[in-house]
């Protein structure tokens, strides 16, 4: 044999294979059968095409922040339920995917020239209205995304847009469209009905116990008491600490201390200026001769601000008498500043010299309020003392009670190191209890917990507020039970009487309702008097909801008005009768109305199709879920 | 190979070997070369022109957009039919062109020419389109049809559709089609197959439509 295979392999046909096998390699590497046998742990194929866990991860995470957002800055994280949102995460990448399956099958596809423009060109890349790559660096980064696989995301989007685009805004209105829908939207009935209650046919009706027998059987489930837990927990309550502080008299000195330094800093100086250009046009001499004959003129009593306005170079502030504002360390020259400083209040500068030119300066303020007096300060010293104090306090005893309620079997060692009183809760269900502790989702949610009604064990601490954190433990587990037939009695007597009660008075009122179709005329039935109303259109707010979609369901009358008999979510029975159609007069519909219903038509058909385009792919595609 | 001992040897054996094998070789490694240059070449000339097409179909739905508004121009209805064309005229076998067609189609529709927006689905329909395609132009070529006043063999064309994602909205199609030929009880029947096909409250139209049908005694 070993012959045959040489002899064969002297072959010109062997010859071209060997050839052929060396090309593929030397061009593709060894990668191209490597890559066929490895195996891999996707959450997910479509046809093949793997969608890999990063992808999953990284799309569940938007996604959780998106809902964090939506749910605003009290947002609990763990409310969200991660299992739910990785299978919306799943199902929408797997939709993706078969989507751009769709598009790339079709041979369409997106230049790399293309993807980089719509990058530059996006918003949120932009600083100031131009592109900017740090800033893109910096918005991916917080996505989590590489520009590669930003791009990459971009391809799909932009391919799966093409075909959205394709069957969407293709879609077209044709007039009698709209008009055959306005005609429908438009009409207008004359109707009246009228409404007769249960409470009549309540007394005269009798439940068997056979009947309660038959019922509580048939309905088991619905008679079973609430799952329910007992908690007892450990509250740490910033408001209770306060008692166990004390104000301590020499550290109210050193805040004190403190508060005055802090004043000193904070004299306040008003200033105006007039300032003479030194420029190109006016040299030094010039300007300060013109400066000097200003002062003279203050000094002979005119208005500064009055002479600012006038003859000031600087037009920001001459506008405003001169007025600088408020002036802040630094915020000019530093003979400016001396100047600033030297001056008493009312004073006017000499002429100073900085890099604009001369300035005449005036403080025109300079607030000089009164040093802090300890014995005013006081009551807000110790306030503010007694609450730094009370927020170490907390800190450290939340500590301490996370420690011990996590090293302990039960509250009561965490209750006595730390003078706690142990709190116990009746029981309460999923909807929680009745004050704000047991109606805190958090602390549903830490009650409910299995692993913590299974073993026994104190939660986690659970923060309620900024100042009060609280560990709980279950006390009690009360699981569903099936309640007694005798323990339901009253209940289902209720429901069956209502039943039947409902019954009695729909056979009562089909005879009528027969009589009226038979075009008798519409009487008082049971005492209760028609109710009529003309033109009512499809939006009426004043109809009951129920009675009003009745009316449109209803045929349209001939010689005789069409007449329905329903029943209403109290339990009462309407009979309601349509009188007339009125078609609408399309000419009194205007342009921008008409338009607006085309827009609705053509995306309702768009949407439609785009959907329908949708599913046909999907239920094509070969999905794989891990 | 012991019995080559010297350099020589060797290289005579390699040169012979070379003869009697070299053009074999040769000429698999060089038709391996044209197979894989020649596939790499035709993908990537498929690709070029997929993206070609693509920018002109970017700018097409740009310009749908702008021409469908209720405050469109002349020129850019203009504008959105030439560039229709031009992907049909130059990137014909493309999905691009059939979607360029059905915009086509849109334009002349919205623009009452239903004899050219005929035309622009029955280009699409000739290009042997998918299922889905062919079912979007064909229920479109339908009420292009019925507005011409052909209603009764615009039900025809419906009949031939079995796409079974679009149950619901070609059966709602025939509806419209059969109350315009005043066959009421057709129409009826169609609504409610349509009806009972959509899932639960998700087409309130249809309801309306189908409510105004209704007759007594039933």
């Amino acid at each position: 044999m070993l012959q045959n295979i040489r002899d064969n392999s002297q072959g010109i046909v062997a010859k071209i294979i060997v050839g052929l096998i060396i090309v593929t390699f030397a061009l593709f590497g060894v990668e191209s059968l490597v890559s066929l046998t490895s195996g891999s742990n996707a959450p997910a194929t479509v046809n093949g095409v793997e969608i890999s866990e990063q992808e999953l991860l990284q799309g569940a995470d938007l996604q959780r922040r998106q809902l964090l957002a939506q749910m605003g800055e009290n947002a609990d994280p763990t409310l969200l339920d991660d299992n739910l949102i990785n299978k919306a995460t799943l199902d929408n990448l797997i939709q993706r995917e078969v989507l751009v399956q769709s598009a790339v099958n079709q041979d369409m596809a997106i230049s790399d020239h293309m993807l980089d423009q719509m990058i530059i060109n996006t918003q949120d890349f932009k600083v100031d209205g131009v592109f900017n790559p740090d800033q893109y660096q910096a918005v991916l980064r917080n996505a989590g995304l590489t520009p590669m696989m930003y791009k990459d995301l971009l391809r799909k989007e932009s391919l799966v847009d093409y075909e959205r685009s394709g069957y969407m805004l293709s879609a077209f209105v044709l007039d009698s469209d709209v008009d055959n829908i306005l005609k429908l939207d438009r009409e207008t009935r004359d109707m009246a009905y009228v409404k007769v209650g249960l409470s009549d046919y309540m007394a005269g009706v009798s439940v068997s116990a056979d009947e309660m027998n038959a019922y509580y059987d048939a309905h088991l489930q619905d008679f079973m008491t609430e799952e329910q837990v007992a908690i007892q927990y450990l509250l740490i309550n910033k408001a209770d600490l306060l008692k166990e502080v004390t104000v301590d008299e020499a550290e109210l000195q050193s805040q004190f201390d403190q508060l005055q330094a802090v004043y000193n800093a904070e004299e306040q100086r008003t200033v105006s200026h007039i300032m003479i250009e030194v420029s190109d046009d006016v040299d030094d001499a010039t300007a300060l001769a013109k400066a000097e004959a200003l002062q003279q003129r203050l000094a002979a009593g005119e208005d500064f601000a009055a002479l600012a306005e006038s003859e000031s170079d600087d037009p920001g502030s001459a506008a405003v008498g001169g007025d600088l504002g408020v002036y802040q360390d630094g915020m000019l020259d530093g003979p400016f500043e001396q100047a600033v400083y030297a001056l008493k209040k009312g004073e006017v500068s000499a002429p100073v010299r900085t890099a604009f030119g001369y300035h005449l300066i005036k403080l025109t303020d300079l607030s000089e309020s009164e040093p802090p007096v300890f014995a005013d300060v006081k009551d807000q010293l110790i306030a503010e003392q007694m609450e730094n104090k009370v927020e170490q306090l907390y800190v450290e005893r939340v500590g301490q009670l996370t420690d011990l309620s996590f090293s302990s079997g039960d509250l009561q060692e965490p209750a006595d190191e730390l003078a706690l009183k142990i709190v116990e809760v009746k029981p309460f269900g999923r909807q929680g209890g009745d004050d704000d502790i047991t109606t805190n989702p958090r602390v549903i949610r830490a009650a409910f917990d299995e692993e913590l009604i299974r073993d026994g064990l104190n939660s986690d601490p659970i923060e309620l507020d900024s100042g009060r954190t609280l560990v709980l433990r279950i006390k009690e587990h009360i699981r569903p039970r099936q309640l007694s037939e005798d323990e339901v009695k009253p209940q289902i007597t209720e429901i069956l009487t209502f039943k039947k009660a409902g019954e009695a008075l729909e056979a009562s009122l089909s005879t009528e309702l027969e009589k009226l179709q038979q075009g008798a005329e519409r009487t008082t039935i049971n005492g209760a008097e028609w109710l009529v109303e003309d033109a009512v259109s499809r939006t009426n707010r004043t109809q009951p909801a129920e009675i009003l979609s009745a009316a449109f369901k209803l045929p349209k009358p001939d010689q005789v008005a069409s007449y329905n008999l329903i029943a209403l979510q109290d339990g009462s029975r309407a009979i309601v009768a349509v009188t007339a159609v009125n078609e609408p007069d399309l000419s009194e519909v205007s342009a921008e109305e008409r338009q607006a219903m085309r827009n609705v038509l053509g995306q309702r058909t768009g949407q439609f199709d785009y959907q329908a385009m949708i599913e046909a792919r999907t239920s094509a595609a070969e999905v794989e879920r891990l | 190979m012991s019995e080559m001992r010297t350099e020589e040897e060797q290289v005579e054996a390699l040169k012979s070997w070379w003869k009697e094998n070299g053009r074999s070789l040769l000429l698999g490694i060089a038709l391996a070369l044209a197979a894989v240059f020649g596939w790499k070449g035709w993908q990537n000339n498929q690709q070029v022109t997929a993206e070609n097409a693509s920018v002109v179909y970017q700018n097409l739905v740009q310009a749908v957009a702008l021409a469908s508004a209720p405050q469109s121009t002349d020129d850019q209805r203009t504008t959105a039919t030439h560039l229709a064309k031009s992907l049909k005229d130059e990137f014909g076998d493309t999905a691009y062109a059939r979607f360029g067609a059905l915009f086509s189609a849109r334009l002349y529709a919205d623009s009452g020419d239903y004899a050219a927006a005929l035309g622009e689905l029955d280009w699409v329909l000739a290009q042997a389109p998918d299922d889905v395609m062919k079912t979007v132009a064909t229920m479109r070529k339908a009420r292009v049809m019925a507005a011409m006043g052909d209603a009764d063999k615009a039900v025809l064309l419906l009949d031939g559709l079995n796409t079974a994602s679009f149950s619901v909205s070609v059966a709602e199609l025939k509806g419209d089609l059969y109350l315009q030929l005043g066959q009421v009880d057709k129409a009826r029947d169609a609504y409610q197959v349509a009806v009972a096909a959509a899932p639960q409250g998700a087409r309130p139209l249809l309801s309306l439509k189908l409510d105004n049908l209704a007759v007594k005694g039933s």
